[in-house]
């Protein structure tokens, strides 16, 4: 009794999905591109990630900081 | 927190240019993408960092009452996020690469910091759904301790009972038994300093907060 209310609530030891997709790799410009030169271009990829992400933070963080200042001057 | 701005801006700088540059074994499949080590790992270090600091100012606040300490849990949370998103979008690209495929709900890893992310943006939006600032700070304090206590669960048991092609899962060793030796020159580094810039970065947003909440009152 208790093995099969396990069982049925027991959702972990399955694993969702067993498919790997993508094996068969679709070969456009970008892909080819991102192959070369031993994958060098997905850590180049990576960090222009991480810098565009902090670098909008930024730009968020200024325009705020520039709501504020522009109230401040109002007042 | 002067000097630190400083010292993170040096040593980041030498950290990126040591990684480029640094010869590295090569490792089929990976080959120079191992690299990554040094930017998509410290990421999550980063975001594990500030939010555990961020849950202790949630502490201090229900100890205290005082508000300085919600608001900066807030701000220590929100960069956290920033550095979970970086994490999740350089994760992907170099899945793409590596494993074949942007994203893949067969990965537990993946779709389990995604939803530890979803956990700590509902964070945000129960702060925005009460005015109250001393309600408002409660209610997050409360929630934060909670959605802190999932992290380890989500990122570190779950995804070691389940089949995986993560590093550190089931069927792969961690990352104590493949990194070489010369790899973790750069990358403890590279957690410091990204640790570092994730503490400035949050002290930006803080001193932001605390010139806004001065100006409602």
């Amino acid at each position: 009794m208790f093995n099969l209310i396990l069982a049925q609530t027991d959702t972990l030891t399955q694993a969702y999905s067993e498919k790997w997709e993508g094996a068969e790799s679709s070969s456009n410009a970008f892909i080819q591109f991102m192959s070369s030169n031993e994958l060098s271009f997905v850590v180049l990829g990576v960090s222009l990630i991480i810098w565009f992400v902090l670098i909008a933070f930024l730009y968020s963080v200024d325009r705020s900081l520039k709501r504020l200042e522009s109230n401040e001057s109002k007042k | 927190m002067r000097a630190l701005k400083h010292i993170v801006a040096v040593w980041m700088t030498l950290v990126i240019i040591a990684g480029f540059l640094i010869p590295i074994p090569t490792i089929p499949i990976l080959e120079q993408s191992a690299r990554n080590l040094f930017l998509h790992v410290p990421m999550w270090m980063a975001m594990y960092a500030v939010f555990m600091a961020g849950v202790v100012y949630s502490i201090r606040f229900l100890n205290s009452g005082e508000l300085k300490n919600d608001t900066k849990a807030a701000a220590l949370t929100q960069v956290g996020i920033l550095f979970g998103i970086c994490g999740l979008l350089t994760g992907s690209l170099w899945a793409r690469f590596t494993w074949g495929t942007w994203w893949t709900f067969a990965e537990p890893k993946m779709n389990l910091s995604a939803l530890t992310l979803l956990l700590f943006v509902s964070y945000f939006i129960l702060r925005s759904a009460v005015d109250d600032p001393k309600k408002r700070a409660r209610l997050a304090a409360v929630y934060h301790v909670f959605a802190v206590t999932t992290v380890p669960f989500l990122l570190y048991v779950i995804p070691r009972q389940l089949p995986s092609l993560h590093p550190g899962a089931d069927g792969n060793p961690a990352f104590s038994e493949v990194t070489a030796p010369e790899l973790r020159l750069i990358f403890y580094p590279a957690v410091i300093g990204f640790i570092g810039l994730a503490v400035v970065l949050s002290n930006l947003s803080y001193r932001y907060r605390i010139l806004q909440e001065n100006r409602h009152v």
